[in-house]
């Protein structure tokens, strides 16, 4: 054997991010026959190797599925034509009480046949999110709704991605050979600021692509990046400790060497840093060209510090995320690893420029779910680099929260029942509990995104949920109800004393410092829920209004006043439409307003009612409208017009003035 | 090698990383020269680097997380670069010049051990002009196909030589246009196909159909292609290739049941391997036939799967239970993929014997050290060769439970790398310690079994002395500890050695140890091998300090 060519591969890995380290984790659980020869590397060196197999042990869970139903859909592309051999993926909410579900909906093959009809069958009960991925497109998430259930159907719609390609040549012209070019969405197509991908799923196709390897120039010193979503974006080549996505495993664990430019600090397009660097437009489907890049030997400088209290016994890995001040975009990751006892670590080759670091360390199994895996997170710091490395900064880790408790569904009596139509039987499994933290959301958050994302859970068949990964702060449980005959009746924290009352768990949220793990949460969700749905038409015809508008049902009666649960908003369509459902029976007076927070996506908006002076204010408009509308059980009312008339009290609501 | 290093990166991930050796104190620093010929004269400007290289399997996980800053010197009008200041350590030293290739077959990097002071002179590359395969992949309705994978595959010409490039990013995936561009090929005819994935794990991840492997110009049997020239410094371009319609393999369905009572099994992961295609650039040099992972599935509440494009072969079926615990064992199972799907497999898989009881502690500190919020895993390791081993995870209660084992004789000990650092001592049954494993009959059910385990928090510190000779830059010292006292099969530990030839073994429980350093020198056709060992012993409290002497005058082992 030749000593020199059968070196074991002394390996670097690019960029090992937090979603990167999930799916590790997920997948570490998984390749059941990878570990297989775990045995080897220890044991074995001195001996010739006996083959044995190491089973990957995890969380002894003997959970017999229940048998669900399925899923159907159709995949479609431009002009509604079907989209044939795009992976399906079904990624289920309830991860934390079935760590299996997972790692069988990401193992059992889907792809959409020739009519782009799929059907995920043999799904157990349960909220799923779907997504279809095919290399070079781009999932459109605008048609779809977050969560499906088993009995429903969906369609998804796959773009051909847009193309960043270009030539990058250094300071004598000549072609820049084997550098890794990126491409950073730095505002979306709209203008607004990057939003986060919408769940998981699209988290784990994303990086299925990124397995392909990172875009690096060829001979010629051209590249080419495909499959973007549209955008305004920056491109930089070299360096690489660079951007949260795309990491590469199979590079990574393959690859003995790193390349040449590797360790610069990254030249952005056309030819400079990140604060000159020039924004590339990106159009659904369309090719940018000639975004050349002159290639520049930057060195950079470093940041260094250090991270307090991680567990005591010090064994868990760290992670030190580097953002971009403002947009929150990960620059770079790097690692502290366990036995250094002052737990050191650094940024090389960083550009000028503001940023945050936050780290974050974990330890534990995925599929033991919220209560396995231990995760703490560091308050962000912020850094600013100007021509000389920075030093000393301070991290300190504080363990998150995690919240549980219960779900049930109060049953109604057989004559209630008669009342209502037949509607689809809703289960436990199939309602989707977040948590909201009151807080607006800080740009160098969006680094541990994956942790929002974990967040959303669904009870188990018993109706034990624990929402997890929770930073400290005030939260809100947030639910999403299958169907529209359920709505939430209470939410209750565990009474101070023994035989104290239940606490309402939603008036003021529920108060989480670092570590806790808040227990006995009541949710009581009912059957019967009335609807709602209108219009609203402007005062002197019938058009619908030009501003952004959101309506407010308001509970008309006095002591129903603090219940946050009586109150519901919905975005107006552009016909000025809504639609409210999972109503609770009652009188309610119905508001419209213009909404002055137009930047904020739907999903981040925060309810108007979740504080008191919100819900002072709306009852105080409820009152003046005269508008009321009373909703029995079950009942659904259609066509409700209702004509806007601007109050001479200013529309702004009134936003929480703390954060 | 390589999945090795999988390994140990999921373990990190999965249970934390271990302790990494600390021994580490580099001042002094050293020099390396050498030249650069291109095509026999000297090639100027071109980058070569030295980059920091492990082999420890946890310094690797390390390596790959934070990876070292490379060091970079160009060379000279007369092809020469110099290293200066290099702190001691392990190199790997290459030209980075990606469209250059090795004219010295087999070389890739050079690996050099540095020492302190050292300057190491004539660390020479000859590097040739490599060659440009560039087309386009359709599908039968002329539309591109997306990071589709090329396959090549040397038929003549010289021995593969070490190119100077890695696979460059996707450089053998085609890009949205159905276009590939593969450059730094060493000149020779190659056979260029379409149609499965060079990566294992990413054929695995992306769950699209695979195609039947399609060689240019367009056929699926291999002895009819075309190979393609490759000439230095040249392109071979339109290197088109149009993958069939009906391309898409085969699907194998089946159902995994208990063979004594025929329950489905539901949750069971089912995964199946192939053999490394012969002579392709990637084969791996496993033995192991059935070494590259086809697909993997799991089975439904019913206990059934499906395995889609499946592209003919003979294959080499696995069954796992999900959680990774053992909880059954299946028989052997092979099958072939002729032509047409494969309905009705019937695995079968026994619940066989177990092993179950709780762990214990020779001393309260060692039970208060003991994090029961920490996974905790206990493996079961068959005496037989046959066997497969099979874990169980210490509940919080300390209980644990191993299924799914063969009749024989089984040692248990922790999972190495485990992020509790806890060594298994002694294994007793009804109060009587095992000391050679313990017995255990076909579907036995084995109940009150006693694990004690001691914390692993000792450490033997040593230094590796060489005398009768110099080291040869590429020689590698290893050094490892093997328990002695206990009856007990526990890991042995290897670890590296630092440029002064000290070296530290972390993690060990107390007890006798045999500590072995050996180092391996390459001589024409030969490889020798120069050992020394020594016994100590080591407690919590103190160190254990070795000095071992690899006298390299002394008359090796030849191997």
């Amino acid at each position: 054997m030749n000593a020199l060519s059968q070196k074991p591969p002394k390996t670097n890995c690019r960029n090992v991010t937090m979603h990167e380290i999930a799916i590790g984790i997920i997948l570490s659980t998984l390749f059941v026959s990878a570990i297989a020869n775990a045995q080897q590397p220890q044991s074995e060196k001195p001996a010739a190797g006996d083959r044995r197999e190491v089973q990957q042990p995890t969380a002894a869970q003997e959970k017999k599925p229940q048998a669900g139903g399925s899923i159907k859909g159709r995949v479609i592309g431009e002009g509604n034509r079907p989209v044939a051999d795009a992976s399906i993926m079904a990624i289920p909410t309830n991860i934390a009480s079935n760590p299996q579900s997972m790692v069988t909906s990401f193992f059992r093959p889907v792809s959409s046949d020739a009519d782009g009809k799929f059907e995920l069958s043999g799904l157990q009960w349960g909220a799923y999110r779907i997504s279809a991925s095919a290399a070079g497109y781009v999932l459109s998430d605008s048609d779809s709704k977050p969560y499906y259930r088993p009995g429903e159907s969906v369609t998804l719609t796959l773009a051909k991605g847009g193309v960043i390609t270009g030539r990058v040549t250094n300071l004598s012209g000549d072609p820049v050979v084997g550098a890794v070019v990126r491409a950073i969405k730095v505002r979306e197509a709209d203008n607004k600021p990057v939003r986060l991908r919408r769940d998981l799923a699209s988290e784990f196709t994303d990086s299925i692509g990124s397995l392909l390897g990172p875009y690096k120039t060829d001979d010629r010193g051209i590249y080419r990046i495909y499959g973007l979503e549209a955008g305004y974006y920056q491109v930089a080549a070299g360096g690489r400790r660079g951007q949260g996505t795309g990491v590469n495993y199979s590079e990574a664990l393959s690859s003995p060497r790193s390349g040449a430019y590797d360790s610069d600090a990254p030249t952005y397009f056309p030819s400079s840093t990140i604060d000159t660097a020039a924004e590339v437009t990106v159009r659904a489907g369309d090719e940018a060209t000639n975004i050349d890049i002159r290639y520049r030997d930057n060195r950079g400088h470093s940041v260094s510090g250090t991270v307090s209290g991680s567990k005591a016994s010090g064994q868990d890995g760290i992670s030190v995320m580097l953002t971009r001040a403002g947009n929150g975009l990960v620059e770079a990751t790097t690692y502290v690893l366990p036995p250094q006892k002052e737990k050191g670590f650094a940024f090389e080759a960083l550009l000028d420029g503001e940023y945050f670091v936050t780290a974050m360390a974990g330890s534990g199994s995925m599929t033991d779910g919220a209560d396995g895996l231990n995760i703490s997170v560091s308050p962000s710091r912020p850094v600013t680099v100007s021509g000389a490395d920075v030093t000393g900064v301070e991290l300190a880790l504080e363990p998150l929260a995690s919240m549980a408790g219960r779900a049930l569904i109060e049953p109604i009596s057989a004559a209630q029942k008669a009342e209502c139509k037949a509607t689809r039987p809703a289960r436990l499994e199939e309602v989707v509990i977040s948590a909201r933290g009151e807080g607006n959301k800080k740009p160098e958050d969006q680094s541990l995104s994956l942790l929002s994302m974990l967040k959303d859970t669904s009870p188990n068949e018993k109706g034990e949920f624990t929402v997890g990964f929770l930073r400290p702060g005030v939260h809100r449980l947030d639910l999403q109800l299958p169907g529209d005959s359920l709505y939430i009746s209470t939410v209750t924290l565990p009474p101070l004393t023994p035989d104290g009352k239940p606490i309402d768990g939603t008036k003021s949220g529920v108060k989480l410092n670092s570590g806790d793990k808040v227990k006995g949460l009541v949710v009581t969700i009912s059957e019967g829920a009335a609807g709602l749905r209108g219009k609203v038409v402007t005062g002197k015809d019938t058009n619908p209004p030009s501003e952004k508008m959101r309506v407010y049902l308001v509970p008309a009666e006095p002591e129903a006043g603090e219940d946050v649960l009586r109150y519901f908003e919905s975005e107006l369509a552009a016909d000025g439409g809504f639609s409210l459902t999972s109503l609770a029976p009652g009188k309610y007076w119905l508001v419209a307003r213009v909404v002055s927070d137009q930047d904020q996506a739907e999903a981040d908006h925060k309810p108007l009612a979740w504080d008191a002076g919100g819900r002072m204010s709306l009852r105080f408009e409820g009152e003046a409208s005269k508008k009321i509308v009373e909703l029995s059980r079950c009942q659904r009312v259609t066509g409700f017009v209702v004509s806007y008339t601007p109050l001479v009290r200013p529309s702004k609501p009134g936003r929480k003035p703390t954060q | 090698m390589r999945s090795l290093t999988r390994i140990a990166i999921f373990l990190a991930l999965l249970f934390g990383i271990q302790s990494l050796s600390l021994a580490q104190d580099p001042k002094e620093t050293s020099t390396i020269t050498g030249r650069v010929l291109l095509d026999g004269k000297p090639a100027q400007g071109v980058l070569v680097m030295a980059s920091p290289s492990v082999t420890d399997p946890e310094k690797i996980v390390e390596q790959m997380l934070k990876p070292p800053a490379s060091l970079k010197a160009a060379t000279d009008s007369d092809g020469r670069y110099r290293f200066e200041a290099l702190p001691a350590g392990k190199y790997n030293i290459m030209p980075s010049a990606p469209t250059l290739v090795s004219a010295d077959p087999g070389a890739f990097a050079k690996e050099l051990n540095i020492t302190e002071g050292a300057a190491i002179e004539g660390i020479d590359f000859s590097l040739s002009r490599g060659g440009v395969i560039t087309g386009k992949i359709t599908d039968s309705e002329e539309r591109p196909v997306i990071a589709e994978a090329i396959s090549l595959k040397l038929v003549d010409g010289t021995k593969p030589a070490g190119s100077y490039s890695r696979p460059e990013g996707r450089m053998y995936h085609t890009d949205d246009r159905g276009v590939y561009r593969i450059y730094a090929l060493a000149p020779g005819r190659y056979i260029v196909s379409a149609g499965s994935s060079r990566d294992p794990m990413s054929s695995l991840l992306a769950k699209r159909p695979k195609r039947v492997q399609t060689y240019y110009p367009g056929v699926t049997d291999e002895a009819r292609s075309k190979p393609v020239e490759v000439i230095a410094g040249a392109e071979a371009s339109g290197v088109d290739i149009k993958l069939g319609v009906a391309d898409k393999g085969f699907s194998v369905n089946g159902r995994v049941l208990i063979a004594e009572t025929g329950t489905p099994i539901a949750n069971a992961m089912v995964a199946y391997r192939t053999r490394p295609r012969e002579g392709s650039l990637e084969q791996s040099n496993r033995e192991d036939s059935f070494s590259v992972p086809g697909g993997m599935t799991t089975t439904n509440a019913k206990g059934e799967f499906r395995l889609d494009s499946v592209e003919p072969g003979n294959y080499k079926l696995e069954v796992h239970s999900m959680t990774g615990v053992g909880e059954f064992y299946a028989d052997p199972f092979n099958f072939e993929v002729q032509s047409g799907n494969i309905d009705k497999l019937e695995i079968k898989v026994h619940l066989g014997a177990s092993i179950s009881g709780v762990v214990g502690f020779d001393s309260a500190d060692a039970a208060n050290a003991f994090d029961t919020s920490t996974p905790f895993v206990l493996i079961a390791i068959p005496d037989a060769r046959m066997g497969s081993t099979a874990a169980g995870r210490v509940a919080a209660d300390r209980s644990f439970k191993i299924g799914g084992l063969k009749a024989g004789k089984i040692k248990i000990q922790s999972l190495p790398h485990g992020s509790q650092k806890f060594s298994v001592v002694r294994i007793e049954r009804n109060g009587v310690e095992q000391f050679d494993g313990i017995d255990i009959q076909t579907n036995e059910q084995i109940t009150e079994v006693r694990v004690v385990v001691v914390e692993a928090n000792c450490v033997i510190r040593g230094r590796v002395t060489i005398q009768g000779g110099a080291l040869s830059p590429d020689s590698e010292v290893s050094v490892w500890a093997r328990p002695l006292n206990s009856t007990i099969r526990s890991s042995h530990r290897t670890v590296d050695v630092d440029a002064k030839g000290n070296f530290v073994i972390e993690g060990l429980a107390p007890g006798d140890y045999e500590v072995e350093a050996s180092v391996s020198s390459q001589g024409p056709g030969t490889r020798r091998r120069v050992s020394a060992k020594q016994q100590v012993t080591v407690t919590p409290d103190t160190p254990a300090q070795t000095s071992l002497i690899l006298d390299l005058g002394a008359k090796g082992s030849d191997k």
